[in-house]
């Protein structure tokens, strides 16, 4: 990858940020003393900025029905946004979302089910950064997972922000030495010094003494994090501020038309949020909604599940705070004059049915739900969307806002209202998980998905968990039954017959490359 | 400038150059040992996600910075081997690397089977672990524990080496053994060496 390290070389990051700031003050002390700022674009393009919080799910977003008021930001941001009301990710968790997304497929196409390096042509040459090749293109990550993703499209990016830079311990040194090779350097460094969540490492004599060092550290930011600062492995910490401030840097610094995405780890566990929202729904009477324990469950406990809710509730509450921030940072700039803003995630999380996180291999709401937001440049009108979207219709929107063609194997369409003369209404939706399938191979340990309103159809087969070994298929009324409480799935009758052909058939064509 | 090195900042050095050879390869022992073995643990989850040649890359970084650690460590047991001068006895060379690297030995083979209750998951009952719970809720941090044994394990050393010559023979002779094996591993950290240039020469 193109690791940019001149300036870091020699700034640590806080350095590097103030200088940052003062930069830009002195670049915009000329517009503050006669016009608003507003940024010129190259040509007619306007830039894009996709901001992506990871692990966000749409179930716990007041703007979006949950009881306890997490996204007071998103509310007041969506009286000037389109925003998705029933938008599902392409897959369960970070590599199949994501790589749905950058690639406009579904997770049973690409076949990134699981590495995070598996995906097949042509959707490895046609991507976000790719396709869009009349922009400038910048991606940054927090998520080490993500930057495995986005290493398949390196060819493709002008600029790759190492996730290290934005941390807390950006391992400077480590790029200054093997920054042609940092990716590998950093892992061998890890293995090799960092007690992670294994406990051991190769270093018997200096771990002990680094890992001590490092949590002394850590200790100022106690005060501000009562549970630590976020962190990624078990001493990667960062500031959600920092990326958000480098973003604001980034929308003055980029060649324009840009093209950006940020790909930021809150709110993925570990909730850590600031002291400001620890507590903030203590008052709130809410309990959720009870429900029976499912196969794929994780063995997490009711008690466990409700205090993690909250806490997860609370980050959300400290990302839609950063997020405002960076909105106002962005109007107040002219940005939103010039720039398509689009707000969303790879996957959601769940707090129920005793499971916990995003790896069991389950479509419920709360998993698969997630959020989209998208901000027109120039036309603050709020429009709300109640019809079925997914991740893999992101990239033909945007190649359809810029005016470039769509190839033909996308499986995504141009999200309303874009579109013209496209029916929504009946249109299937799909998901696939299959962590432990061979890539090349068909899927004989999987989770499929087809949603065609208000129906969604779930489809599990080769799970040890399953029930007698036997697939299993769940069929949800969304509408009616939005907490998917009744499994309505009975062979022999419609929708369940016609979407079990459906999705069936659609998985036969799917693997047939792979038979 | 490593004979300069060696000697500052004490005026004369407790090792002839041989016996400094021998003291830096029983000091490479257990920790390229152990980065080995952490590496091939690793090993088969790293070509799946990745390849054999991040792999191997991986595995070169590691040696490079177990290397870099030898080297730290030597110089460490090196300049506290001066401490044993304090002991008149001792006045042979030989002596005293028996005791300096047979006392080192045992220190890693510590740090060792602390790592090791994690990396094999090993049950923590029994007598031994039951003595150091112990002592660590006493004192609330385990390297003090392992100082504490290995201060018990040096005084057990001294007396040893002062009393029995057969006891100073077979040592002598062990940790020639061991050095032999160490220099097999040092060998590992030239084509880590190598593999690392290469790697970063054409990325």
């Amino acid at each position: 990858m193109d690791f940019n390290h001149s300036v870091r070389s020699y700034l640590n990051r806080r350095e590097f940020l103030k200088l940052g700031s003062l930069f830009l003050l002195a670049q915009n002390l000329p517009s503050v003393f006669s016009r608003p700022a507003k940024v010129a674009a190259e040509n007619d393009l306007p830039n894009i900025l996709i901001i992506l919080f990871d692990t966000f799910s749409a179930t716990n977003i007041s703007l979006h029905g949950y009881p306890r008021e997490t996204t007071p930001h998103l509310a007041r941001i969506a009286d000037k946004a389109i925003v998705y009301h029933n938008h599902f990710a392409g897959g369960s968790w970070t590599y199949p979302g994501t790589n749905s997304l950058l690639t406009g497929s579904y997770p049973w196409s690409h076949r990134g089910f699981y590495s995070g390096r598996d995906i097949v042509s042509p959707y490895l040459e046609n991507n976000l950064f790719s396709l869009l090749d009349d922009h400038h293109r910048l991606a940054y990550t927090h998520n080490p997972k993500v930057e495995r993703v986005l290493s398949q499209f390196e060819d493709s990016i002008d600029h790759y922000e190492p996730r290290h830079s934005l941390y807390i311990d950006n391992q400077s040194w480590l790029s200054k030495l093997f920054g042609r090779d940092f990716e590998t350097a950093a892992l061998a460094w890890e293995r090799s010094i960092k007690k992670g969540e294994t406990g051991y490492t190769g270093s018997i004599f200096l771990s002990e003494p680094y890992n001590a060092a490092q949590q002394a550290r850590y200790l100022q930011y106690l005060e501000d994090f009562p549970k630590g600062p976020p962190r990624i492995l078990q001493d990667e910490y960062f500031l959600l501020s920092d990326a958000i401030d480098w973003t604001q840097l980034q929308t003055q610094l980029m060649p324009q038309p840009y093209l950006a995405y940020i790909h930021l780890l809150p709110p993925h566990a570990q909730y850590t949020p600031h002291r400001q929202f620890i507590g903030a729904f203590d008052d709130v009477d809410y309990e959720p909604t009870k429900k029976p324990r499912h196969f794929m469950h994780n063995k997490a406990k009711e008690k466990t599940l409700i205090e993690w809710r909250t806490a997860y509730d609370e980050y959300i509450l400290n990302v839609d705070h950063e997020f405002g921030r960076l909105y106002d940072y962005l109007e107040a700039k002219g940005v939103l004059e010039n720039t398509w803003v689009i707000m969303t995630s790879d996957h959601g999380e769940m707090f129920e049915r005793g499971i916990s996180g995003h790896r069991q291999p389950t479509f419920h709401q709360p998993i698969i739900r997630i959020p989209l937001m998208v901000l027109e440049p120039g036309n603050p009108t709020r429009r709300d969307i109640f019809s079925p979207t997914v991740g893999v219709d992101l990239l033909p929107t945007l190649l359809h806002l810029s005016g470039r063609p769509i190839p033909n194997h996308l499986e995504g369409i141009v999200l309303p209202p874009f579109a013209s003369g496209i029916e929504l209404v009946d249109r299937a939706i799909y998901a696939a998980d299959a962590q432990k399938n061979k890539p090349l191979q068909p899927l004989t340990e999987a989770t499929t998905m087809i949603v065609r309103w208000p129906y969604k159809l779930v489809y599990y087969l080769g799970y040890p968990e399953l029930p007698d070994g036997k697939p299993v298929f769940e069929l949800f009324d969304l509408e009616n039954d939005p907490e998917e409480l009744q499994n309505i799935y009975a062979p022999g009758s419609n929708p369940s017959d016609e979407l079990t052909e459906e999705l069936l058939q659609r998985m036969r064509e799917k693997d047939q490359p792979y038979a | 400038m490593i004979h300069t090195l060696l000697r500052l900042p004490f005026r004369y050095s407790p090792f002839s150059g041989e016996e400094t050879r021998q003291l830096f390869l029983l000091s490479a022992l257990p920790i390229n040992f152990w980065y080995i073995l952490v590496w091939l643990r690793s090993f088969g989850a790293i070509v799946e996600e990745s390849g054999l040649w991040e792999a191997l890359g991986v595995g070169a970084y590691m040696l490079i910075f177990s290397l870099a650690e030898v080297v730290l460590i030597f110089f460490l047991v090196f300049y506290s081997s001066h401490l044993i001068n304090a002991f008149p006895k001792l006045r042979r060379s030989q002596h005293r690397l028996s005791l300096v690297g047979m006392l080192y030995l045992v220190v890693a083979g510590i740090l060792i089977l602390e790592q090791s209750r994690h990396m094999f998951e090993l049950p923590t009952d029994g007598p031994l672990w039951e003595f150091i719970n112990r002592a660590n809720n006493l004192v609330a941090s385990s390297p003090i524990i392992i100082l504490f044994i290995g201060l018990l394990v040096f005084a057990g050393f001294v007396i040893a080496v002062y009393r029995s010559t057969r006891i100073k023979g077979l040592i002598a002779a062990t940790l020639d053994k061991l050095a032999l094996l160490s220099s097999l591993y040092l060998s590992l950290n030239v084509i880590s060496l190598i593999i690392v240039i290469y790697r970063n020469l054409f990325p």
